[in-house]
């Protein structure tokens, strides 16, 4: 790759790439990110997507919780098993709507742990009002920016207690 | 307490791991080029993934997280300290301690839980490597990230929760810093062994899904994964994936082959052979090729152009790469002799 190529005008991610130099020498030079500068509103499009599926089939009781925030945070039954600290047929178990009510608290909170979510969101959506799940991870910031109120929650020393305030923007 | 900050020199790079050795190496005063670094450490590779440990079929571009690091102790002598921990406790205390004697060390983390960074990059791998260079008042660290134009505020729970991810290839508050940097190296000798063990690496590892066999198989087949995607969207997500790995995860782009050129380039200079330059112009040039591969899956996914002709006209081009990677590694490894 030339270093006049090399489109330098990125302005959302930038990165250090390797390239050749207009005098000729290899070294390194500032770029960005092709898919991110130009594809970023495609992967919100898409995740947003894969959001509201989920979502629907979670509301008609089809999926757990569980499952939800493994497939949105992209994680399979084992990585997930190790990262909760939970026995994979357990997880497994876990996927399915019967046996998700009688999960153990304790267990939900390795999970809360491993997903970075309170373990009140497995039981409930905070919905903004244009309709997105505004307390999963890839919430798109730019869309929150828009909403009429901004919702916060704080955790407390109570592990399985979340303070969730709503207050309308200034 | 008050806060602190070593006088650590931050620099952004192309790759997180051989950035954060560059940047740990410099502080102990040692300047070593990133390149240099890649290519002493053997990180050029290639390896497809397709078991129940991946959500989807996937492909690594560079050799295994740590192995540089490890190599460089091997070439050049360059010791480092390295300690896991079972709770994070320990990890914080020692983390601490070292701060407070003026050694800011490096540690593993997952991505997901560096909120500096936008969104759509956070996601879970924990192959991350970060400097901490201080502490603020109120107890949160300050990180060097060399994917981070600046030194940044982290707080402590998410250093805490991202040293202790779990799942594969799990961090376990993992840190390091060099102990012992030798007075003289023998470059040559170094330059010579961290090429070798690329080319076996490429050609000659035993296992059918890594080097050259694992592009091969890549290649024959992709043309499976429309079956493996949920629906359509999926399968976009996975393919523009393709120029994810290859561009975005710090490889200074075309999957570190840009990088590998500069360090061939470099290597020609402390080998005195200058056929290595002839070698470097062709690894620059297979780059371009890479690139070009990695641009049109961008557009495939962006597009929803995900035929099963279009993912073969892609394996087609992967197949193609093989072949010229194979002869560049088997020519190398002759001329390094």
């Amino acid at each position: 790759m030339k270093e006049e190529d090399l489109i330098s005008d990125y302005k959302v991610q930038k990165y250090i790439l390797y390239a050749e130099k207009n005098d000729g020498s290899y070294g390194t030079v500032e770029g960005g990110s092709y898919i991110i500068e130009n594809d970023l509103d495609d992967f919100w499009h898409k995740k947003n997507h894969l959001e509201k599926s989920l979502r629907e089939r979670l509301l008609k009781n089809e999926i757990t919780p569980i499952y939800y925030f493994m497939v949105l945070e992209e994680m399979t039954v084992s990585e997930l098993a190790s990262r909760a600290g939970i026995a994979k047929c357990r997880v497994k178990q876990h996927l399915k709507p019967g046996k998700f009510a009688k999960a153990r608290v304790g267990d939900l909170q390795k999970y809360a742990g491993a997903f970075n979510v309170p373990v009140a969101n497995f039981f409930q959506m905070v919905l903004t009002s244009n309709d997105q799940n505004s307390k999963y991870h890839f919430y798109h910031q730019e869309e929150a920016a828009k909403d009429r109120y901004s919702i916060a929650q704080t955790a407390t020393a109570n592990a399985v207690i979340i303070l969730t305030k709503v207050e309308e923007k200034a | 307490m008050s806060g602190t900050q070593l006088p650590f020199e931050h620099k952004m790079s192309a790759h997180c791991e051989t950035g954060t050795l560059s940047s740990q190496l410099a502080f102990h005063g040692m300047e070593l080029s990133e390149a240099l670094i890649f290519g002493i450490g053997s990180g050029i590779f290639f390896g497809y993934f397709n078991n129940k440990r991946f959500a989807f079929p996937t492909f690594i571009v560079r050799s295994k997280p740590g192995q540089i690091r490890k190599n460089l102790t091997k070439r050049l002598g360059i010791k480092f300290e390295t300690e896991t921990f079972k709770t994070p406790q320990q990890a914080q205390e020692k983390l601490d301690a070292l701060l407070a004697k003026g050694i800011p060390p490096a540690t593993q983390v997952d991505f997901f839980f560096m909120d500096y960074l936008p969104q759509y990059l956070r996601v879970h791998i924990n192959v991350h490597f970060i400097n901490v260079v201080g502490k603020t008042e109120g107890g949160d660290y300050l990180i060097s990230d060399c994917y981070y134009p600046k030194i940044v505020e982290l707080a402590k729970e998410s250093l805490q929760k991202g040293r202790f991810a779990g799942g594969s290839m799990a961090p376990e508050g993992f840190l390091f810093y060099p102990t012992f940097i030798p007075k003289e190296f023998d470059f040559e000798k170094a330059v010579r062994k961290g090429i070798k063990k690329a080319c076996f690496n490429m050609l000659k590892i035993p296992i059918p899904f890594l080097g050259i066999k694992g592009m091969r198989k890549f290649a024959n087949h992709i043309t499976e994964w429309p079956k493996l995607a949920i629906d359509a969207e999926d399968l976009s997500h996975q393919v523009s994936k393709i120029n994810i790995l290859l561009e975005d995860q710090g490889t200074g782009g075309a999957g570190f082959r840009f990088m590998y050129a500069t360090f061939l380039k470099q290597a020609a200079e402390i080998l005195k052979q200058p056929e290595l330059v002839d070698f470097s112009k062709r690894m620059m040039d297979n780059g371009d090729k890479w690139r070009e591969i990695s641009l049109m899956a961008a557009r495939m996914g962006r597009n929803r152009d995900l035929s099963v002709e279009k993912l073969r006209e892609v394996g087609a081009l992967i197949h193609e790469r093989a072949n010229v990677e194979e002869r560049f590694f088997k020519e190398l490894a002759k001329v390094v002799k």
